[in-house]
């Protein structure tokens, strides 16, 4: 069962592109078509701390650095900007950073692991990522750019994780060395890829092939300790797909997770990434894991009864679907498909007084 | 479009519902997912405002997955719980059946504690007023109370493992039809005037079919008729029942009990409580008389509540295999007498244990809305006591990887509860590789409230040898302490932290600031560094230099000056901090009485030429004037120029007096 724990009303005055929660969970960053960030204690239903004004245009995503840099935020836009933003309270942002360098809109943004310092990794409609590095013993920004990354366009970027799967399983080594940096980007020309840093050069590692249109999101999977690497993509084709790898990422398997109704956008995965969170065009928000056969199924919590939350309003001139989020079917494990109809409720629960 | 029958969480947000628009959703830190409208763009979406844009509101939902354990009163199973796996791991998989008896029972007993902690709860005058939580209350109360009954089943027919499972069965059935009994005390009170009462035979023929045979003696000896024929007959009945003990030769017992049958039903059908039709139905009842089974079926709130007692009036040794063609014709009956009964989970659930369909339970179990706390716990005690590991091999599940992926779920809830992280962390220490990794990602992301969090989550995080969260941990406590300006313990964490840059830069933060003002911050934090100056050599300098600051704050210029003559020669000196370590010269060559030697004197000298003028001609000709000027200054003069033009006059006069006196031979 699922229940609605909060409702912020953001005051942008258009519609939000992208909305991130910092390292702790506690100040949630938005972005919006009014061409700007506001800032958000997560937990208090409070009005906005902070406005960040300084893009000329839409802001497509925000992304919260690691807390132990302070608290810094990046944000991307159509105006070709990105920006990195600094604060000393929740209240108190300033510029810390402008790079200018994209010909085009700047479509997302994603900071490295933090074990390899401040980085910041930028996706361009202009074809190409850029990786920005800030030495934070000077405050001096330097860009290194991968021309030609996607043809029209690259639309989603994402790092790997930085502890990259030890194959002897030794998680106390007390030196361990940092492993080579990598990233994946998704771009308009139906492909992902996987680019490797090499001697202060980012080179093409692998080109992974199975969308048949353009891949709009994807998201390296967070690490679990297992001798392998998944990162998840999402297509306008209706296709999720995961690639899984082997402990040194020389080899990339797909399975697709599930064909859906409409065109992908966006994928997001849990912390610990055992979930996985879908978004397309359906109107709908679900969430799949893999069960131990490593089949992918959509999580359904069936012991609880649907709630609505809020009638959708019928205007004239729009559709007023229905929208179903987090629908969700969990199988633990037995292969035993689940009962096909199964109208009990908790509450049929008998016998639930205790006279004494 | 949505599978049938598959719940769904709704929300109708208004813009989300807008022609071209759609939803989205994030994962957030703290196993939350934000909800949002959406809208596809593209590199050709035109720059300008969207049609909706001013008129709706835009709105961020954040949910969450439904967890009873917010209820403060539901936190004690956790912990409870929380300590009995760790003894269940600490037994592991070679101990007697009876320790897992035990353990069973202590899980048992958790519940059991917490039920009642929710009914007090529930009556409490906050609770009565406040609707949405006495709706949780009582939601929890029939979760917990589903949990503890069907444990209780699974103990009897798997964990204890007995060949006759009637008595417990009994035991079992009362317990969760406490109705009976507690009207029977009610009724035992009243004497001789309970007879009358209306209820008095339902209660009685509940008892009889609940197995409760003494209780029910009992009753009847206080009926004012107790001394009729038919009474003592009854009495007689009842008395004489055979009970099997443990240990009983099996053959001997059945050849009583059938003649105590066969005996019954004569004297039945003999008409001897024809004058009494409603004992003689209770007497039909220990015959196991079919139709007064079904009188009594009809009145039944679950399907299981009467069959241990049907059992022990018609199969008295019934055996774990029979129970299953006992259970299942039992609850076909049962589904024809009450058909307009639902199957409920719990009838189902209790029917799977019967029939051994344990797999199905299991899966059933995951559906309670208990966050998996009871499949997760049973499961783990199935794994260890091992009695059904054939089972779970005939039928292809994998129990040990069942079992880990449900700790380590179980684990990672816990840890993305804000309150309850420290218990996920000894699941997650259950799990390998997974859950060393869960810990490594999820432990860094606990809110550092305090400082004495903080230590526990190094210390914890040490335990495992996550010398990387440790680190990140202290990082991030010396960044937080830095932007509160408080340096000292900026600098503690720092270097705990063993980041050179960071150390390298609290240390810098800190002499830039003595240089401007001539106060030396957080000297008590720098005086105690002692061995661990090596962390960066920045803290080297910055521990020397506190050292030559205390013993020129005492007067001891003789050491001062020998320690700051080190210092220039260390080649550790930060750029920015040569004009203030060769102003702390000035004094010393100043004085009267020479403190600086004049070898010493021409290093000084050395040093101004070669270090402190090339670096001003470096920062000018790349920075400008202006630059140079602010950043290389001292509190103590205006510029660098008078700086160096003061000090070389100063070298000048020190070195002739110097060398006047070293030179001169002592006057005999």
């Amino acid at each position: 069962m699922v229940s609605l724990l909060q409702e912020i009303d953001t005051e942008h005055e258009d519609m939000v592109h992208h909305a991130a929660l910092d390292f702790y969970g506690l100040l949630l960053a938005t972005c919006s078509s009014d061409g700007s960030v506001r800032i958000f204690h997560s937990r208090k239903n409070n009005k906005a701390l902070a406005e960040l004004k300084g893009h000329q245009g839409p802001v497509w995503q925000v992304a919260w650095a690691h807390p132990k840099f302070g608290n810094i935020l990046a944000s991307c836009s159509y105006d070709r900007k990105v920006i990195v933003w600094k604060s000393t309270t929740p209240r108190d942002w300033t510029k810390l950073y402008e790079y200018s360098n994209h010909d085009s809109s700047v479509n997302s943004v994603d900071f490295a692991p933090s074990e390899y310092g401040l980085v910041l990794a930028c996706a361009s409609s202009d074809g190409s990522v850029s990786v920005l590095t800030c030495n934070t013993e000077y405050g001096v920004w330097d860009a290194k750019k991968i021309p030609n990354a996607h043809t029209i366009g690259v639309n989603a970027i994402s790092w790997c994780p930085a502890q990259a799967p030890d194959p002897a399983f030794d998680q106390r080594v007390t030196s361990r060395s940092a492993a080579v940096k990598r990233l994946v980007s998704g771009g308009c020309d139906n492909l992902v890829k996987i680019w490797r840093e090499d001697n202060d050069r980012w080179v093409e590692e692998h080109r992974l092939e199975a969308h048949s249109d353009w891949v709009r999101d994807v998201a390296w999977a967070p690490s679990i300790g297992l001798p392998r690497s998944q990162i998840a993509t999402a297509s306008q084709d209706r296709h999720v797909i995961v690639w899984s790898s082997n402990a040194d990422l020389s080899e990339w398997t797909s399975t697709v997770l599930h064909t859906f109704d409409d065109a992908v956008w966006s994928i997001s995965w849990s912390t610990t990434g055992n979930i996985l969170a879908v978004t397309g065009g359906d109107n709908n928000v679900t969430l799949w894991k893999e069960n131990t056969e490593g089949q992918w199924i959509r999580i359904n919590y069936e012991s609880g009864t649907a709630i609505q939350s809020k009638q959708p309003s019928h205007l004239p001139h729009s559709h007023s679907q229905q929208q179903q989020a987090l629908q969700q079917h969990q199988q633990q494990a037995p292969s035993h498909p689940g009962p096909s109809s199964d109208s009990e409720h908790s509450s049929n629960l008998s016998n639930s007084q205790l006279s004494n | 479009m949505s599978d049938s029958g598959v719940f769904a969480f709704e929300l109708g947000d208004d813009l989300a519902t807008r022609c071209g628009n759609t939803l989205t959703g994030v994962f957030v830190p703290g196993s939350r997912i934000a909800l949002s409208a959406y809208r596809h763009v593209t590199h050709s979406s035109r720059d300008e405002p969207t049609e909706n844009a001013g008129q709706v509101p835009v709105l961020i939902y954040m949910a969450q997955e439904s967890t009873l354990f917010d209820e403060p009163v539901l936190r004690s199973v956790l912990a409870e719980a929380n300590a009995t796996f760790a003894t269940l791991q600490q037994l592991g998989s070679r101990a007697t059946r009876a320790e897992y008896v035990n353990i069973s029972r202590a899980y048992r007993s958790i519940v059991r504690s917490c039920l009642e902690k929710l009914e007090q709860a529930k009556k409490s005058p906050e609770v009565q007023t406040d609707e949405a939580r006495l709706q949780r209350l009582c939601d929890a109360i029939v979760v917990f109370y589903a949990a503890e009954c069907l444990w209780h089943l699974f103990e009897i027919l798997y964990i204890q493992s007995n060949q006759l499972v009637v008595p417990q069965l009994l035991d079992w059935a009362r317990f969760h039809s406490p109705h009976a009994e507690d009207r029977a005390t009610d009724l035992l009170l009243m004497g001789e005037e309970a007879s009358e009462s209306d209820d008095y035979w339902s209660i009685v023929k509940s008892l009889i079919m609940l197995g409760e045979i003494d209780v029910t003696r009992a009753v009847l000896s206080q009926n004012r008729k107790a001394g009729q024929t038919s009474f003592k007959a009854a009495e007689q009945i009842l008395k004489s029942m055979p009970v099997y003990q443990e240990g009983y030769a099996l053959q001997k017992f059945h050849s009583q009990w059938e003649f105590w049958h066969v005996d019954t039903e004569r004297k039945i059908q003999s008409g001897l409580f024809a004058t009494e039709p409603e004992l003689e139905q209770l007497i039909r009842l220990v015959a196991g008389d079919s139709e007064q089974w079904d009188a009594g079926i009809k009145e039944s709130q679950d399907f299981y509540e009467y069959l241990p007692g049907y059992l022990l009036f018609t199969k008295p040794t019934c055996k774990p295999f029979e129970l299953k063609i006992a259970a299942a014709k039992w609850l076909n009956r049962w589904c024809l007498l009450r058909p307009e009964r639902e199957q409920c989970s719990m009838n189902r659930m209790v029917s799977q244990l019967m029939d051994h369909d344990l797999r199905l339970f299991i899966y059933d179990a995951q559906k309670l809305n208990d966050t998996h706390w009871f499949s997760t716990h049973l499961i783990d005690l199935i794994h260890h006591c091992g009695q059904l590991k054939s089972y779970f091999d005939q039928n292809n599940i994998d129990l040990p990887a069942l079992r880990h992926s449900m700790i380590y779920e179980y684990g990672s809830y816990l840890m993305t509860s804000h309150n309850m992280w420290q218990l996920g962390i000894d699941y997650l220490d259950c799990c390998k590789q997974e859950g060393q990794a869960a810990i490594e990602l999820l432990l860094p992301r606990i809110t550092l409230r305090s400082e004495r969090q903080a230590t526990k989550l190094i210390n914890l995080a040490r335990q495992r040898g996550l010398i990387s969260v440790e680190r990140e941990i202290c990082k991030v406590l010396s960044k937080r302490s830095y932007d509160n300006e408080r340096y000292g313990n900026a600098l503690e964490w720092a270097i705990r932290s063993k980041d050179v840059l960071l150390v390298t830069a609290v240390a810098d933060f800190i002499l830039k600031h003595y240089s401007k003002t001539g106060c030396m911050l957080c000297p008590d934090t720098i005086a105690n560094v002692g061995g661990r100056m090596f962390a960066s050599p920045r803290l080297v300098f910055l521990s020397k230099y506190f050292e030559f600051y205390e013993f020129y704050r005492t007067r001891d210029f003789l050491s001062a000056s020998e320690l700051l003559v080190n210092l220039l020669e260390s080649k550790i000196t930060p750029d920015y901090f040569w004009p203030s370590l060769l102003i702390d010269s000035m004094p010393l060559l100043e004085s009267k009485d020479p403190k600086i030697f004049a070898k010493e004197t021409v290093a000084i000298l050395h040093h101004i030429e070669t270090d402190l003028v090339p670096i001003i001609e470096r920062d000018v000709s790349k920075y400008g004037k202006h630059h140079t000027e602010t950043v290389f200054k001292d509190y103590r003069v205006e510029n660098v120029d008078e700086i160096m033009n003061l000090l070389r006059l100063a070298c000048a006069r020190n070195l002739a007096r110097a060398l006047i006196i070293e030179n001169t031979l002592p006057v005999v």
